[in-house]
C-alpha cells in the first residue's frame, strides 16, 4: 500500500514514516496558473506514484483560505485518465471544521461525496486512517456519476474570463457535436486545465452531448454568409467552414477579422466596408467585439449593436443572426428592437445549440432571399417618391395638393410594408404585403386615370386628356395580349386601370407584367373572399411547405409591382 | 513624495470596474496612474532597461498581460534590486498568490484588485506607511486568513511537540504570521509569552491560544 501526502510544509503528518518519501510539496511557480499547475501535478507526480490513498491539506498556499486542497480534490476526481486516480480515497487534513469551510469556500461539495474523509492535524488520527487504508476498509469514489450529481462548480467569477469560458465551452462542445475535431482540439488545448471546463465536460448532462450529429446539414439555397466575431480565429471560423462543408456550392462563407484591440469606430468602418463589398445575405454577428465591450453593460453601447444598426441601414433585408454567450433578456429585447432577426445563445448544450443555429441560418437564408431584393426596391421607391420623381400631372390649381396626397399615401403604404416584412411574428405578412401593394396601385391609377380623364377638354371617358384612347386589354390562355379601343359604355375594372396606366406611360402592353398584376389582383380578391378563393391564404403555407415555389411566385408578383412603379417615374 | 504606482494598459476595464465598485482612484494623491501614452513611454523605457519612471515608488501595481515575459523579468529584477513590492493583476488568475521571497510579488485577479480592498490597502499605507499586502490579498477576509493560518501552524507545532513544558524564547517553528500581532488585542489573543518564552506548561498555554484562535475564528465567521 502506498499513501501520498500533498502539503505546503504546513503539516506534521510529513514526519510519519509512511510519508517520509511519499509526499509532494505544493508550490505554484510564478508563471503558472493554479489549474494548470494542478493538472501538471496530477499528470507528472500523482499518477506516476500510483498511490492507494491521498492525504491533502485543506490549505496549500499562503492564501490560506483559498483552501486549494479542496480544489485539488476536484481536479483529481475530474481527472480524465487512470480511473484508479479518479476514484481514490481522499483524506483532507486540517484544523478547519466543516461549517468553517462551508462559510469560506465554494468548493465544499466534495466533502459530502463518497470516498472523501477528513482528519485534524493529529498524528494518531492519521495513523488510524492509514491502518484502514492498509486493511482495505477505506473505500474510494465508485461512481463518477454520483459524484457529478452531488457537486456544482461555479463559472469563473471574473466577467471577462466567464464570458470567454462559456464561449470556449460552446465552441468545444458544438464543434465536437458536428464532428469538427480540429476546432474542438484547438479549444481543448487552450482551456483543458481549467477546473470549470473539466467539470462541464465531465458532467453527466454533457456526457450525453458526446453524441455526434448523424450528418451535416445541407443548405440548399445559394447564399452569402459573413461571420463577424472577434473569436473567429479561435475556432468559430473553422466551425462554420465545417458546418457549411456539404453546401460548398451553395454557401459562400467569409469571416471578418476583428481585433479586440481595435476601437468600436474602426471595427464599424471595417464591417461596413466588408458588408458593402461582399453583400452578404446573412450575417452571423457577435456582440462583444472589442476590449471596451467586455466591460460594457448597456447592450446599446456594444460594437455588435452598432454594426447591427448599420447593417439594417444598408439593407433591412440582410438577415442578422446574433450569436452571443449573453443570455440576458434585456440584451435580447434591445437587439430585437434594433432589427436583429434571430438570436442564438452560445452555451454548453451542443444538440440544442447547434440545432437552433442551423435552423436560424436556414431561416435567415430564406428570409434574405425574399426580403433583400424587396427592401432594396422599397427603399429606392420611397426615395423616388420623396424626391418627387413620380410623374406629376397638371390638373390645375389643385395639382400640388393631389400630388402631395399621392406621395403621402404611397409612402405610408410602402413604409408599412417595410415594417410588416421584417416582422416574422405576423403570420400574414406576405399576404398583407401584397394587399398593400395592390392598394398602392389603386392609389396610383386613381390619381393618374381620373386626373387624366378630368383634364380632358372634351371628356369622353374612354379618352385620355392627351387625346389618347383608353384601351381594353384581353389576354388569351397563352397570355397573348390583344389591345382594343375602350368602349365608352363599359365599366373599367381595376386591373384594366392598372394596364391602361402602365400602357399610357410606357406605350407597350407587357404580357408577363400584366399576368403578375392580374395575379396580384387575384390575391387581393381572395383576401375578401377567403372561403371561396384560397390563393391568398395558401401563400403563407407555401412559404413553409415549398419555399422555392413561394419565392418564385412572390418575387415575380412583387417585381411586377416595382416595375410598374418605375414606369410612372 | 512618490508612493504607489498603478500601471494600466486597459483603461476601459479600469474605468468600468472603478465605476461599478464606486472607486475614485484618480483623487488619491498617493497613487500615480500610468496609462495611455504614458504607458507607451514607460514600455519603451523598460524595453531599454531604463527604470527612471518607476524610481522612488514603494509598490508597483500593474496589469500582468501589459508586459512581455522579458519585460516582466526585467521589472522583477528592478523590484528585487530596489526592494519594491510588485503587485500583478490579471483577468485569468483563479487564486490570489503571494510570493514572499524577494521581490515580494502578489498575483491577484483583476476584479479582486479593483475593489474596496484596494482602497483599504492604500488607506492603510497612508496611515502607517507600511504595505499591508494581506489587506489587498484577502480584503475583508484578511484577518480570518491570519487567524486560520496561525491555528494551523500552532496545531502542527503541538502535534510535533506533545506535552512540551518550556518554550525558552519565541520558537520560529511555530510560524506565527507577522500580521497576527496587529490583531491580537482585537481578538484577545494571549501573546504575552512571545517576548520571554514560557517557563512551564507550554503545551497547555499554546493549546489555550489555539482555543482562543478558534473562538476568534468563530466570532469572525458566525457573529
Amino acid at each position: 500500500m502506498k499513501n501520498l501526502l500533498i502539503h505546503c510544509k504546513n503539516t506534521s503528518l510529513v514526519d510519519l514514516a509512511e510519508f517520509k518519501e511519499n509526499n509532494i510539496v505544493f508550490k505554484i511557480p510564478d508563471d503558472l496558473e493554479v489549474d494548470r499547475y494542478m493538472t501538471n501535478l496530477i499528470d507528472e507526480q500523482i499518477v506516476p506514484s500510483q498511490p492507494d490513498a491521498i492525504f491533502i491539506k485543506y490549505a496549500l498556499e499562503n492564501d490560506y483560505i483559498a483552501f486549494l486542497g479542496l480544489r485539488l480534490g476536484y481536479h483529481i476526481r475530474l481527472y480524465q485518465g487512470d480511473k484508479k486516480i479518479t476514484d481514490i480515497p481522499l483524506i483532507f487534513v486540517g484544523e478547519e471544521t466543516i461549517t468553517e469551510l462551508i462559510r469560506l469556500s465554494h468548493f465544499t461539495d466534495i466533502l459530502g461525496t463518497e470516498g472523501t474523509y477528513f482528519i485534524k492535524e493529529e498524528l494518531h488520527q492519521a495513523k488510524t486512517v492509514l491502518q484502514r487504508v492498509e486493511s482495505g476498509q477505506l473505500s474510494g469514489c465508485d461512481s463518477s456519476a454520483d459524484f457529478l450529481n452531488r457537486i456544482t462548480i461555479q463559472a469563473p467569477r471574473n466577467y471577462d474570463t466567464r464570458h470567454s469560458f462559456i464561449n470556449e465551452l460552446s465552441l468545444y462542445l458544438w464543434s465536437r457535436y458536428i464532428g469538427n475535431q480540429e476546432a474542438a482540439e484547438q479549444v481543448k488545448k487552450r482551456v483543458e486545465n481549467n477546473l470549470y471546463f473539466k467539470y462541464k465536460i465531465n458532467s453527466e448532462q454533457y456526457l450525453k452531448e458526446q453524441e455526434q450529429i448523424t450528418e451535416l446539414p445541407v443548405f440548399e439555397v445559394s447564399s452569402k454568409i459573413l461571420l463577424i466575431d472577434d473569436e473567429a480565429e479561435k475556432g468559430w471560423e473553422t466551425f462554420y467552414e465545417h458546418l457549411f462543408s456539404r453546401s460548398e456550392k451553395k454557401v459562400e462563407f467569409k469571416s471578418l477579422n476583428v481585433s479586440r484591440n481595435s476601437s468600436t469606430e474602426d471595427v464599424l468602418v471595417n464591417a461596413e466596408s466588408a458588408i458593402r463589398e461582399f453583400n452578404p445575405d446573412v450575417i452571423l454577428l457577435d456582440l462583444r467585439l472589442t476590449e471596451q465591450d467586455v466591460f460594457e453593460k448597456d447592450p446599446k453601447k456594444l460594437t455588435g449593436y452598432s454594426i447591427l444598426k448599420k447593417i439594417k441601414t444598408i439593407n433591412r433585408g440582410t438577415q442578422v443572426v446574433v450569436t452571443s454567450a449573453s443570455n440576458k433578456s434585456v440584451v435580447f429585447r434591445d437587439l430585437l428592437n434594433a432589427g436583429a432577426d434571430n438570436y442564438v445563445l452560445k452555451n454548453a448544450e451542443a444538440i440544442i445549440g447547434t440545432s437552433s443555429l442551423i435552423e436560424a441560418i436556414k431561416l435567415a437564408i430564406n428570409e434574405a432571399k425574399i426580403l433583400k431584393p424587396i427592401h432594396t426596391s422599397l427603399s429606392i421607391s420611397i426615395d423616388a417618391i420623396r424626391s418627387d420623381q413620380l410623374k406629376k400631372l397638371d390638373v390645375g390649381e389643385d395639382s400640388d395638393y393631389y400630388y402631395e396626397e399621392l406621395k403621402s399615401e404611397l409612402i405610408s403604404y410602402l413604409s408599412l410594408v417595410q415594417e410588416l416584412l421584417t416582422n416574422r411574428n405576423n403570420t400574414d405578412r406576405f399576404s398583407i404585403t401584397l394587399l398593400q401593394m395592390h392598394k398602392c396601385l389603386e392609389v396610383i391609377t386613381d390619381y393618374y386615370i381620373e386626373s387624366l380623364f378630368e383634364k380632358s377638354s372634351k371628356p369622353p371617358q374612354y379618352e385620355f386628356y392627351t387625346g389618347e384612347h383608353a384601351h381594353f386589354f384581353s389576354m388569351d390562355d397563352g397570355n397573348n395580349i390583344k389591345v382594343i379601343k375602350w368602349k365608352k359604355s363599359n365599366h373599367m375594372s381595376i386591373v384594366q386601370k392598372f394596364f391602361n396606366t402602365y400602357h399610357y406611360f410606357t406605350n407597350r402592353p407587357k404580357s408577363s407584367l400584366f399576368v403578375e398584376l392580374k395575379k396580384l389582383n387575384k390575391y387581393r380578391n381572395s383576401y375578401s373572399h377567403p372561403n371561396l378563393d384560397r390563393d391568398f391564404t395558401s401563400l403563407e403555407a407555401l412559404y413553409e411547405d415549398d419555399f422555392k415555389s413561394f419565392r418564385k411566385s412572390f418575387i415575380r408578383v412583387t417585381s411586377a409591382f416595382f416595375e410598374f412603379f418605375i414606369a410612372i417615374r | 513624495m512618490k508612493n504607489i504606482v498603478l500601471i494600466e494598459d486597459k483603461l476601459p476595464r479600469m474605468e468600468f470596474l472603478c465605476k461599478e465598485k464606486e472607486l475614485n482612484l484618480t483623487e488619491i494623491k498617493e497613487l500615480t496612474i500610468i496609462s495611455d501614452s504614458k504607458f507607451e513611454s514607460l514600455k519603451k523605457s523598460i524595453g531599454k532597461s531604463e527604470f527612471n519612471l518607476l524610481e522612488g515608488f514603494k509598490a508597483i501595481m500593474s496589469h500582468h498581460s501589459a508586459w512581455s515575459q522579458k519585460e516582466l523579468d526585467s521589472i522583477k529584477e528592478y523590484c528585487k534590486k530596489t526592494n519594491t513590492v510588485l503587485i500583478l493583476f490579471s483577468g485569468g488568475i483563479s487564486v490570489t498568490h503571494l510570493r514572499t521571497s524577494k521581490p515580494q510579488v502578489l498575483l491577484i485577479d483583476v476584479e479582486r484588485f479593483y475593489s474596496n480592498r484596494l482602497i483599504l490597502f492604500i488607506d492603510a499605507f497612508i496611515k502607517s506607511e507600511e504595505l499591508n499586502l494581506p489587506i489587498l490579498q484577502y480584503g475583508k477576509n484578511w484577518k480570518i486568513n491570519v487567524l486560520m493560518e496561525t491555528r494551523n501552524n500552532l496545531a502542527v507545532f503541538l502535534s510535533r511537540n506533545p506535552g512540551i513544558e518550556v518554550l525558552d524564547y519565541y520558537e520560529e517553528s511555530i510560524k506565527l504570521p507577522q500580521a497576527l500581532y496587529s490583531i491580537s488585542d482585537e481578538f484577545e489573543l494571549d501573546l504575552s509569552w512571545y517576548e520571554n518564552g514560557i517557563r512551564q506548561n507550554a503545551y497547555q498555554v499554546l493549546t489555550e491560544l489555539n482555543k482562543q484562535l478558534t473562538s476568534a475564528i468563530k466570532k469572525v465567521l458566525f457573529q
